[in-house]
């Protein structure tokens, strides 16, 4: 044995070189079973030096002769003193191999641990896990009840046995090895070998897509490629010999198992989500109540700050919590609240976080995370008493001085605040009222006037109309008042390809909001301008005047009416404004003002949180939303029309531009107005006059 | 000085014939869009409403074949008119073809096309334009490819069985594709480019009722066509072409079917507009 371990290389090169000198002295088994035959032989020691012919003959060494083996023996007596037998005489690359194993530790008995006994060596086929149980007893076991040994069982041949995860037989190293198939680094690819051949998946029905592909994306598969050792690899979830399928009961990764599992590294997490709503009802046994992967995916795991992640912030609310929160039949089953994904969506923290939004807010800021409860428990952050604190996260001061209201809103349903409901209903009335009624005033203007006879004698004349102050404050709304339009109904209808491009940066940055912002502020300082012009120009101030509407312009819309229909001869003619003009112009008063003011309650939404009850705000969206869709119509259906669409004035009313309108329009349709203009014109003409002269004089 | 009487009369501009087929082509394209249109957008409450009015989508689907056949007809005939008129006016394929009056694209298109682009911006006059421009030639040739593939693509979705004989299945699915999508190309385009090119230009706004009369108020012609007044007016043969207009009722029935069918195709294109905005899928 000494000098087996001293230079087992050396003994080798001897016996070979031996063999190949002397060819042809193989000794016959007899002559040695003369003495070993005998059951009674024995050593000096008293060990047993008895062969079991029949045995050795039966064994896959059954052709060799004694001395292939004991090669110190050339003739009889042979020496007191003989060599080891070497296995590695024969087996040299096996025996270079072994020592650099885990098994090496077993010394000069690591041959025959697995192979039996030296003159009974078995084939390498009938090494069975049975041998290896022989000392990994416990392993082996969990291995014979799972579910790779039932596969092997019904037959299956691609079925694994201990070395097809553990590597090659003679150079099986320790699992905490890092060049081990099953360390933790090399598990997932050692898996693959068979979980990720599609054929193999397809034949065993496992009804997983790419599962170590997915695994090797998901932050578990990454940390551990990484070289992270406490990170999940696959026999951290799926353990390693007792591996069974997820409906097995004894599985790590059965559904009622899972918590337990994940809670072996995510303990506090796990301890948490057990205390939670969820938590209870799936002890409670509760099959819909989900469970760690039902939220969280199983080998796609990401950090919730990839936006790929089933609970990024982005997405966590539709995709995650609505999966459940907006299903009929758990929501049947449960008694669960059917509307909370929809409200969500169509509240500002919904419509915003569609866009894109990173920073607003989802389910989980306001319900929390792992410790979710029913609002009725003291501990959940949605209790009455926890509310203000939980909104307070973000809005500042929110519910401080008045209780927050009902948070998931819809309209039509009774959670609609009454003051949203009441804003509602006057606007789908004032809406269909007011742009029906100029449409159809429009309309039928239009068509008297396709009816008209031959085109009217232009003298192509212009007058003033529009000076440059007031135009400038024309521009600044012309400017603005679109991207109002646009920005603004971008943010109802997040998914439309239009409101898109205005929202491809909204993660980091929300551009859309702040163009809607700072259109808005132009469009105050061009009504801001268009005042202060008014208040300073003394001369200029008679256009507030003649923007009063009275009684005349009613009576004009009637005539007008008559007229358009037929009815009356006689089109009414007007003063400096007609009344689509007056109506114009205070409807833009009334709607600039009002959506100021809801504007700015929704801008400084924190103040308002603050300082009024939420269904200020509420009432404050629902007025913003609604009178935008009445300044959008009328814009489009009534200003349009005036200055563009009429045909006495088409393609363009061109005042806003060069400040002057056609006299011969203004001659037909105010005459008073141009009577007024030419008076102003020619007093204008005699003083220069006047001056002219006494110019002359002067000199 | 020009004949007294010329003020009154009017030039005929198109034939009988081509004033019926491009009424039929009216009647049987806003069928089509609106039958179609309701399908393909029918997630959003127009469309619903309208299928509803026209008796729920089969019956609408019977519609836009029956209309389908008089488009296809209305094709039919017109290439049998071209024919008649190489026959009886033109004698020669080659006169009706590269003639001066042609409907093909010239050179002269072009450069009127480079023309008009300069005269938009301020840049030159506009530009003395023939008897057909090349904007009238373009809606002219934009039918033939609208006819040729969303008639084959129609007929591929009309007889899916008989096509698949020996054409691959996916054609079924393409074409499906491709006579939506054209389908929208060419309502958009008639509704909105093609209107506006006869209507909505401001020396023709509101309504130009040429193609429903045939005739053209003399004064017009001079004006958005110098090149072939002066060029009838050259040959002598102006006075040949002029004719006393309609008595006024039939005058106000053709303006009432052309205020309708304008109507209509605005009322489609502001619906399409609607749905691409707010509710596209």
């Amino acid at each position: 044995m000494e000098s087996g371990k001293r230079a087992p290389g050396l003994a080798t090169a001897a016996a070979a070189l031996c063999l190949s000198l002397a060819p042809g002295v193989a000794r016959a088994a007899t002559d040695c079973l003369a003495c070993h035959g005998e059951k009674e032989f024995k050593g000096a020691a008293g060990r047993s030096l008895f062969v079991d012919a029949a045995r050795q003959k039966a064994s896959v060494h059954g052709g060799l002769a004694c001395n292939d083996c004991h090669t110190g023996i050339a003739d009889y007596p042979h020496p007191k003193k003989i060599a080891k037998v070497q296995c590695a005489s024969c087996h040299e690359d096996q025996a270079r191999d072994v020592p650099k194993s885990a098994h090496s530790a077993l010394g000069r008995e690591a041959c025959q641990s697995c192979h039996g006994e030296p003159h009974d060596v078995k084939r390498a086929s009938a090494v069975t896990p049975e041998h290896c149980a022989q000392c990994h007893a416990a392993e082996v076991k969990d291995f014979f009840s799972s579910v790779h040994t039932a596969a092997a069982k019904n037959g299956d041949a691609q079925s694994p046995n201990c070395l097809s995860c553990h590597g090659p037989v003679h150079r099986i190293l320790a699992a905490d090895d890092p060049n081990s198939p099953v360390a933790k680094k090399n598990l997932p690819d050692t898996c693959a070998s068979c979980h990720s051949n599609a054929d193999f998946l397809s034949k065993h029905q496992i009804p997983f897509a790419h599962p170590v592909e997915a695994y090797k994306l998901s932050i578990h598969g990454r940390a551990v490629a990484a070289g992270n050792s406490a990170a999940a690899s696959c026999s951290d979830c799926h353990g390693n010999h007792a591996i069974f399928p997820a409906k097995d009961q004894r599985s790590a990764i059965n559904h009622w198992k899972v918590p337990g599992t994940c809670g072996h590294c995510h303990t506090e997490i796990a301890k948490t989500y057990l205390e939670s709503i969820h938590g209870q009802a799936m002890r409670d046994g509760a099959e819909g109540a989900p469970v760690c992967t039902d939220c969280h995916g199983e080998h796609t795991i990401l950090a919730p700050r990839e936006s790929q992640s089933l609970v990024n912030p982005g997405r966590v609310s539709t995709v995650t919590c609505g999966r459940c929160h907006g299903d009929e039949r758990l929501d049947a089953r449960y008694n669960l609240p059917a509307d909370r994904v929809p409200t969500f969506a169509d509240s500002f923290h919904g419509l915003e976080s569609r866009a894109g939004g990173q920073t607003v807010a989802n389910c989980a800021s306001c319900h929390g995370v792992h410790d979710i409860y029913p609002s009725s428990d003291l501990r959940s952050s949605i209790n009455p008493a926890n509310l203000a604190r939980t909104c307070g996260k973000c809005h500042r001061g929110a519910g401080t001085k008045f209780a927050i209201g009902k948070v998931h809103l819809r309209q039509q349903t009774p959670s609609e605040p009454v003051a949203a409901m009441w804003i509602r209903r006057m606007y789908w009335v004032t809406i269909p009222f007011a742009v029906g009624f100029m449409f159809l005033h429009h309309l039928l203007d239009f068509l008297k006037k396709l009816r008209r006879k031959g085109p009217r004698k232009e003298s192509g004349e212009e007058l003033p109309r529009m000076n440059l102050h007031f135009r400038v404050a024309h521009w600044l709304t012309v400017v603005s008042f679109p991207v109002l339009v646009i920005t603004g109904f971008a943010l109802k209808f997040p998914e439309s390809w239009w409101a898109r491009p205005l929202l491809l940066w909204e993660s980091r940055f929300t551009f859309r909001g702040w163009v809607h912002r700072g259109a808005g502020i132009i469009l105050l300082v061009s009504l801001a301008y268009h005042l202060v012009h008014l208040l300073l120009v003394q001369r200029d101030r008679a256009f507030l005047r003649s923007m009063i509407p009275d009684l005349g312009d009613a009576h004009a819309l009637s005539r007008m009416f008559l007229y358009n229909l037929g009815l009356a001869e006689e089109r009414p003619t007007f003063g400096k404004f007609n009344y689509v003009e007056k109506i114009e112009y205070l409807a833009f008063l009334w709607g600039t003002a009002v959506m100021a003011a809801t504007g700015f309650t929704l801008w400084f939404n924190n103040l308002a949180l603050r300082y009024f009850p939420k269904w200020v705000s509420d009432a404050a969206t629902a007025l913003h939303y609604y009178e935008a869709i009445l300044a959008t119509l009328a814009i489009v259906i009534w200003h349009f029309y005036t200055v563009i669409f009429d045909p006495d004035v088409y393609p363009m009313d061109r005042a806003w531009l060069t400040g002057k309108a056609s006299a011969d329009h203004l001659r037909h349709t105010r005459p008073e107005y141009y009577a007024e203009l030419r008076r102003v014109q020619q007093r204008g003409e005699q003083e220069r006059e006047k001056e002219d002269a006494k110019g002359e004089k002067h000199r | 000085m020009p004949h007294p009487d010329t003020e009154k009369r009017q030039f005929v501009r198109f034939s009988r014939l081509n004033r019926i087929l491009h009424a039929a082509m009216i009647v049987s394209f806003l069928s089509l869009a609106l039958t179609g249109m309701t399908l393909k957008f029918s997630y959003t409450g127009w469309a619903a409403f309208l299928s509803h009015l026209l008796g729920g989508f089969e019956t609408a689907g019977y519609i836009h074949r029956a209309a389908a056949v008089v488009m296809f007809s209305t094709f039919i005939a017109h290439l049998w008119d071209l024919a008649r008129l190489k026959k009886e006016k033109y004698g020669t394929w080659r006169v009706l073809l590269f003639g001066p009056n042609t409907m093909l694209p010239t050179r002269r298109d072009l450069s009127e096309f480079g023309a008009t682009l300069k005269w938009f911006v301020g840049l030159g006059p506009r530009p003395r334009y023939g008897r057909w421009t090349y904007w009238e030639k373009f809606d002219y040739f934009a039918v033939f490819w609208g006819i040729a593939i969303i008639g084959f693509t129609g007929l591929t979705l009309w007889f899916p069985v008989f096509f698949t004989r020996f054409l691959p299945g996916w054609i079924i699915n393409v074409a499906t594709i491709i006579h939506s999508d054209e389908a929208l190309l060419a309502t958009g385009f008639i509704f909105t480019v093609h209107f506006f090119n006869t209507h909505l230009r401001p020396e023709k706004f509101p309504m130009d009722v040429t193609i429903f009369t045939g005739y053209m108020p003399l004064a017009e012609l001079e004006r958005d066509k110098p090149r072939e007044y002066e060029a009838l007016v050259a040959a002598g043969k102006l006075e040949e072409n002029l004719i006393d207009p309609y008595p006024a009722i039939v005058v106000r029935t053709i303006r009432a079917f052309a205020r309708t069918a304008l109507t209509l195709g605005f009322s489609i294109v502001v619906l399409i507009i609607y749905a691409m905005l707010f509710a596209y899928r």
